[in-house]
């Protein structure tokens, strides 16, 4: 495996474990090579591979999806460095959206001139996760047919993101 | 000695089934390289596949009022109604090959040979039905539309003869009906599928009532198909498919006037890169069992199978049932496109893609373990 395919691979996961969304759901939006591309391009590769490196040594180190839960929350999510750019890869998944990084964030990790609120694509926006999440067709897009309003939502967890334990033999 | 092919109104019947099954054998094809496309990218090739897969829904339907007309209910859930891929069909004295798989040069020139305006047989020489020829082959032809019931020895030399056949039939029948003051169009009226259930879809549907209307729904079939006189454009200024898809061999769109093989419109890019590489013919034993692509496959083909069983509903009075199934062909296409956009988690080199294999068999204790209880989600 090349070490971009490796990289990709680590982002699918960390995205699966911050959207709830498994690797299939997300691959099946598309999106995969372009998020990954938005997110480096925007707060760079070497934070990129810090990022990755410790979602990786989390996985690994976690023995229940309750523990990795704690260790996410512990060194990503609640990391001053790393979690705002979390709760952005979860909104870029859910929205199609990339939100410019707060401003304190901004002053001290640096400032791409390319950090500024957008729309990934067209197509992301039709594929953001919040569609699926609540069953409905993004607005203007993906015409769900005529009288569909009238019948309920389908909303099932199929698809939904599971930890397994690492296995230090493979 | 050229028999006729459609001496009773069981062999017009049979063969307007087979009309029915042929037209929607197309589906799969055309479904599965119009979404194995990256997203925003080959913008005027998606548009010619879809307008293509939106007209072979649209003349399924159009065979089906026919059928309907002449007093017989279509059936969609016809053991072997969706043929298991790769298919064949005639071509004049040759014949090809078509398979569910990505969009490629490949798919293209298979597009190109199911679309061309046929060669029909004029050569009288040949023994037997009208239209037919026997062939070395004869056994690799599973589609019910290249072999007449009346004669399953021989093939049709081509499509265009099988549709001539139909025409032909309904004419004589007709007529024999007529002298005996009677109509072979006994159908109830209430049954055929109006503008009310159908829209957008690739054309204006017409009613069956008479010979008239018949032969003007299977004229527009036919038509759309292979072009009217085999010109690029037909009278209402419609592209034919067989010129839709050659455009995309060339990169640029005709306008009217332009010579066939010399379009002169503006100009745009295929870029067979930008495809996700769908394996060929895609079956459920590719993918591992209890995979997640492996799961999305099995439910695909259950819905798919249940979205066959709703518009069959429909093709018999419960016209109502079309609008849920349009709906439900929406999920579908979601469906679709995420199997497409998945690696096979055992393959290096190919994505996942639907295959289409339907559950004709009584369901057996093993057919029921190798997939998981699906629902429509």
């Amino acid at each position: 495996m090349t070490n971009q395919a490796y990289q990709i691979q680590q982002f699918i996961e960390l995205s699966g474990a911050l959207t709830d969304f498994n690797a299939y759901s997300l691959n099946g939006t598309g999106q995969v090579q372009s998020y990954y591309d938005t997110l480096t391009r925007i707060v760079g590769c070497v934070m990129v591979d810090e990022l990755l490196s410790i979602f990786a040594a989390i996985y690994e180190a976690a023995t229940d999806h309750e523990a990795f839960n704690e260790a996410l929350r512990k060194h990503i999510i609640g990391n001053e460095k790393f979690g705002p750019v979390a709760r952005n890869i979860i909104k870029l998944w859910y929205t199609g959206t990339w939100y410019q990084m707060a401003q304190f964030w901004r002053e001290t990790y640096g400032m791409s001139d390319e950090d500024v609120t957008f729309f990934v694509s067209s197509a992301s926006y039709a594929e953001g996760l919040l569609w699926q999440a609540i069953d409905a067709n993004p607005s203007g897009a993906k015409g769900p047919g005529y009288g569909s309003w009238s019948l309920p939502p389908s909303i099932n967890f199929d698809n939904c993101w599971q930890f397994k334990p690492f296995n230090h033999t493979s | 000695m050229n028999d006729r092919i459609i001496n009773n109104i069981d062999d017009l019947h049979d063969m307007l089934d087979a009309a029915i099954q042929l037209e929607h054998a197309t589906i799969p094809p055309y479904l599965t390289a119009l979404y194995s496309i990256h997203p925003e990218t080959n913008l005027e090739a998606a548009a010619a596949i879809r307008a293509v897969l939106v007209e072979e829904m649209l003349h399924m339907t159009l065979s089906a009022n026919v059928l309907n007309a002449l007093g017989k209910n279509p059936d969609l859930t016809a053991v072997g109604f969706v043929p298991d891929f790769p298919t064949r069909l005639p071509d004049g004295e040759t014949d090809f090959s078509v398979s569910i798989d990505k969009f490629s040069p490949d798919t293209l020139e298979t597009f190109l040979r199911i679309e061309r305006p046929s060669k029909t047989s004029k050569d009288t020489t040949y023994s037997g039905p009208k239209g037919c020829l026997a062939r070395s082959n004869h056994h690799a032809f599973q589609l019910r539309a290249v072999k007449p019931k009346s004669a399953p020895e021989y093939s049709f030399y081509s499509i265009g003869d099988f549709y001539t056949a139909i025409k032909e039939g309904i004419e004589y029948l007709e007529e024999q009906a007529n002298q005996r003051g009677e109509t072979i169009f006994t159908g109830d009226p209430s049954l055929q599928v109006s503008n009310e259930y159908y829209y957008s879809g690739g054309g204006q549907i017409v009613k069956v009532t008479d010979k008239d209307s018949a032969f003007r729904a299977l004229s527009l079939i036919i038509e759309q198909g292979e072009g009217h006189g085999h010109e690029i454009f037909d009278s209402e200024g419609e592209i034919s498919h067989y010129y839709r898809f050659e455009q995309l061999k060339h990169g640029q769109f005709y306008r009217v006037g332009d010579q066939p093989g010399k379009p002169s419109g503006n100009k745009f890019e295929v870029d067979f890169d930008k495809v996700y590489p769908i394996k060929r013919n895609p079956k459920l034993k590719d993918y591992p069992k209890g995979s997640q692509i492996y799961a999305a496959a099995c439910a695909f083909n259950h819905n798919y199978q249940q979205f066959l069983s709703t518009v069959n509903k429909a093709f018999k009075g419960e016209q109502d049932l079309l609008l849920g199934a349009v709906c439900g062909m929406f999920r579908l296409k979601e469906h679709a496109s995420q199997l497409i956009r998945n690696p096979i988690p055992s393959d290096s080199e190919y994505h996942g893609g639907p295959t289409f294999e339907m559950a004709y068999e009584q369901p057996s204790k093993d057919k029921q373990a190798q997939c998981p209880s699906e629902k429509m989600s």
